[in-house]
């Protein structure tokens, strides 16, 4: 049974099925960022006292560039699909997977430099938070590796089926990760910056 | 083959051109987050850079206002939603909250 709409766009919608059901699922991950940001809100303004400058904010700013770079790269590898280039997608999109990683990489030196000096999620309310926010984030980042290394890997094969259906789905796999940017472009200067 | 490739080059330098936009406002929020002002200022200021860097992410990245109606609509509910959340505790907290 062939499913409609799962290449096509819906006339009404303008959607495909699998564009239709990202943007649904950005939606919501939106809705749980937002409640996280709210939580920091509400903690930051009843706190009694703030840290500030604590974190380090080159490394951040740093982290905040290659995300921005990765996001160049991501609509770049989906770009050459659209003109054919095989072998443009492969190197836009190893060099995506690429940049996620150093990001993570500095994540962790970030977070061993925290842990080495004793700073825990249980050492106040600010570590707490900040640990949530950022491990969320970082795992939303490793979750968007993993599905470009299906599509380095085995996920390829559906290129020479259904070059269409590939294309798609490497759109989708390109709004979830500028999705993830534009949630750090908020967490950066909320946690490092103020 | 040459429109492609001119077509290839105009693409690229506007993919660049945004990369450059957000790098500069990145660049921006921490000069901006530098300054000697008042905390509450500065968190007005700082975030409303970052403002519009998620703008420039959400429409030129996303293109939320290219996939039709629908995913404009969805954006606007999830706007009006997320305002709700934050603009709740504010005001909840705004006769004791410490300002930022």
């Amino acid at each position: 049974v062939e499913i409609p709409y799962s290449v096509t766009p819906r006339p009404d919608t303008g959607l495909y099925n699998g564009k239709l059901g990202i943007w649904l699922f950005l939606a919501s991950e939106l809705m749980l960022f937002a409640g996280l940001f709210s939580s920091y809100f509400l903690l930051r303004t009843g706190s009694a006292a703030w840290p500030h400058h604590v974190l380090p904010v080159v490394m951040a700013t740093l982290n905040t560039a290659i995300l921005i770079a990765s996001s160049m790269t991501m609509v770049m590898a989906w770009e050459a699909l659209a003109t054919n280039n095989w072998s443009k997608h492969r190197t836009y999109l190893l060099l995506t997977v690429a940049l996620g990683t150093i990001f993570l990489a500095i994540k962790f030196v970030e977070y061993s430099h925290h842990i080495a000096a004793g700073e825990l999620p249980s050492s106040n309310t600010f570590f707490a938070i900040y640990y949530t926010l950022t491990a969320v984030h970082a795992l939303h980042i490793a979750g968007g590796l993993v599905v470009m290394l299906y599509f380095l890997g085995p996920g390829a094969k559906l290129w020479t089926v259904n070059p269409d259906q590939f294309a798609n789905r490497v759109e989708a796999v390109g709004l979830y990760w500028h999705f993830v940017d534009f949630v750090w472009i908020f967490l950066f200067p909320l946690l490092y910056l103020l | 083959m040459r429109s492609s490739n001119t077509e290839a080059t105009r693409t690229l330098t506007s993919h660049l051109t945004v990369c450059a936009v957000q790098l500069a406002l990145t660049a921006l929020a921490v000069l901006v987050s530098r300054m000697s002002v008042g905390s509450h200022a500065l968190a007005v200021a700082v975030m409303s850079v970052a403002t519009v860097n998620g703008l420039v992410v959400a429409l030129s990245l996303m293109g939320v206002r290219r996939h039709g109606w629908m995913v404009s609509t969805l954006a606007v509910c999830v706007v009006v939603f997320i305002a709700g959340l934050l603009t709740w505790p504010a005001w909840d907290v705004a006769g004791r909250a410490r300002p930022f």
